[in-house]
């Protein structure tokens, strides 16, 4: 608990705080264990994945072990982080992008006690041009934010409080979930003083444009993957 | 496009909600309430509980669940029995917290006043988990006065931005930005009180985490139906270590000229706010 003087030099508490310790993870939403126990099988093109959810902390994907962390985003919508690899999960229309590296794979998870809703032909795949044009903030915790200006496709200028107004031109990838659900995926570096760690190379966002949230991942060099959630502001 | 023209729908104190929670489906809990009635709860789905106290036949509800961390539930259902006589619904409230093991229960009961049929009592019980091979924990979830010195601004949609002040243990204060939504969706009613104090309670949860409850009663027994909302019970489970509540409003609204259940989950994520000393220092014209 934090303390203020008031203008009688009269201590008074106030939990109300910045959270430091946090930095840009501070408004991360409560990690989700509903995976946990779940073995799932995606196909994409005539390859075959295996996501076993062994528990609240660990997987095995492809025969390896991983600890993850699962932020649930939508009534069946999941962003999972493992190892340095993403995967997110729709198990209402049965699909699911896994992210490895540099490779994106947009599969279809089988679900045999489900009626398929997506028409099963349909995949998570590209956005094309449909996020040109976009200007938003997205507010990670107490004065920490990041901007996304989506000028060109494949291109975003993307700044971070607090020199917001010195945006870097980075390489971005934004792939379409269907209805407001985008994952964007944006590289390069950020600028020295700013609330995102100094080695920053790849921030991977789960974007969610009719509620105005976010959750997501930061990455680079030198420092575990921080998860991530937020609200957007617009800035035009 | 610019997404900013998405065709979203609009929100009100919901647009930042978090997504209801079904990890606790297949698991039965036994609650050892102080209360000297024991309490149960067998979630049977993603939506759906049993529900029963000692020596009762289960019921079944429908329920909605958020999470306050990891391990810290806010959980709550109607009364299926009470669904409809709009001014006679009870609904059951529990904050389940699995890392002390302990658990707050709330039965908010609507028409026990023959005056103001709206208005929603909350009458708080706390208690522990049985859990297999552990002892009952000693301590209880509490009400408290830990909070009060507390102001933050809440940021609850793109556009709605409210701030308050926790000075009282039987009160809160509401204001907000001129700039912020709230002037127009939720401010007419407040101009017709000589203040924004509402009646409030606080529980202490675990370090750092709080549940708010606040009913508007006030603003029922002055401004009765020239307010659209009619006694809202709104009970916030606050985090104060990630700067972010989750909610849900138990109450009645008067939506085309028809009073019908305001029934919401709600979220925001908080900022820590400067107030006017003129704010922070009026009398509360409600209390002797």
């Amino acid at each position: 608990m934090n303390h203020v003087y008031d203008d009688g030099g009269v201590y008074i508490p106030n939990l109300s705080n910045c959270a430091e310790q946090y930095g840009i993870s501070q408004y991360r939403f409560p990690h989700n264990f509903e995976l946990a126990g779940k073995d799932l099988s995606i196909t994409a093109a005539d390859k075959k994945y295996t996501l076993s959810f062994k528990c609240r902390k660990n997987l095995e994907f492809d025969g390896s072990k991983y600890a993850y962390e699962c932020l649930k985003f939508g009534p069946e919508l999941y962003f999972v982080l493992f190892g340095l690899s993403v995967a997110v999960i729709d198990l209402d229309k049965c699909l699911a992008t896994l992210i490895i590296g540099d490779e994106y794979v947009h599969g279809s998870i089988d679900c045999p006690d489900k009626e398929c809703k997506c028409g099963c032909s349909a995949v998570h795949g590209c956005a094309g041009d449909e996020m040109v044009g976009t200007k938003v903030a997205w507010v990670l915790g107490c004065g920490r934010f990041t901007t996304q200006d989506f000028f060109e496709q494949g291109k975003c200028r993307v700044a971070w409080s607090p020199l917001e107004d010195k945006a870097y031109e980075q390489t971005c990838k934004a792939t379409k979930l269907g209805g407001p659900y985008y994952i964007v995926d944006t590289k390069g570096r950020v600028r020295r003083g700013v609330c995102a760690p100094f080695f920053t190379e790849r921030v991977i966002m789960l974007q969610d444009y009719e509620r105005m949230m976010t959750v997501g991942v930061v990455m680079g060099k030198g420092f575990d993957p921080i998860l991530i959630s937020g609200y957007a502001k617009f800035l035009n | 496009m610019n997404l900013k023209e998405y065709p979203r729908k609009g929100y009100s104190i919901d647009q930042f909600t978090q997504p209801h929670c079904t990890e606790l489906m297949g698991r039965s809990f036994h609650f050892v309430m102080d209360g000297g009635v024991d309490f149960y709860l067998k979630f049977t789905g993603k939506t759906t509980v049993e529900w029963n106290a000692e020596g009762e036949e289960p019921k079944t509800a429908v329920y909605e669940c958020l999470k306050g961390d990891d391990t810290t539930y806010l959980l709550d259902y109607d009364l299926t029995e009470t669904l409809g006589q709009l001014d006679k619904r009870v609904n059951h409230f529990f904050i389940i917290d699995l890392e002390q093991r302990l658990v707050t229960k709330a039965v908010c009961t609507m028409g026990y006043n023959p005056r103001f049929p709206f208005l929603v009592k909350s009458e708080y019980e706390f208690g522990a988990i049985e859990t297999e091979g552990c002892e009952l924990p000693l301590k209880r979830h509490c009400f408290t006065g830990e909070m009060l010195g507390t102001r933050v601004e809440w940021h609850w949609n793109t556009e709605m931005i409210t701030q308050h002040s926790y000075y009282s243990p039987a009160f809160y204060r509401i204001t907000w930005p001129k700039s912020s939504s709230a002037v127009e969706k939720i401010g007419d009613p407040f101009e017709l009180l000589p203040a924004s104090d509402e009646i409030a309670q606080y529980i202490k949860i675990k370090d750092k985490m709080y549940l708010f409850s606040l009913t508007e009663e006030i603003m029922e027994r002055i401004v009765g139906d020239k307010c659209q909302f009619r006694s809202n019970n709104m009970n916030f489970l606050q985090n104060y270590d990630r700067m972010y509540h989750v909610g849900r409003t138990f109450g009645t609204v008067k939506r085309n000229d028809e009073l019908v259940p305001c029934r919401t989950l709600f979220g925001a994520f908080g900022n820590p706010v400067k107030l006017d000393d003129d704010f922070l220092n009026a009398d509360n014209p409600f209390t002797v």
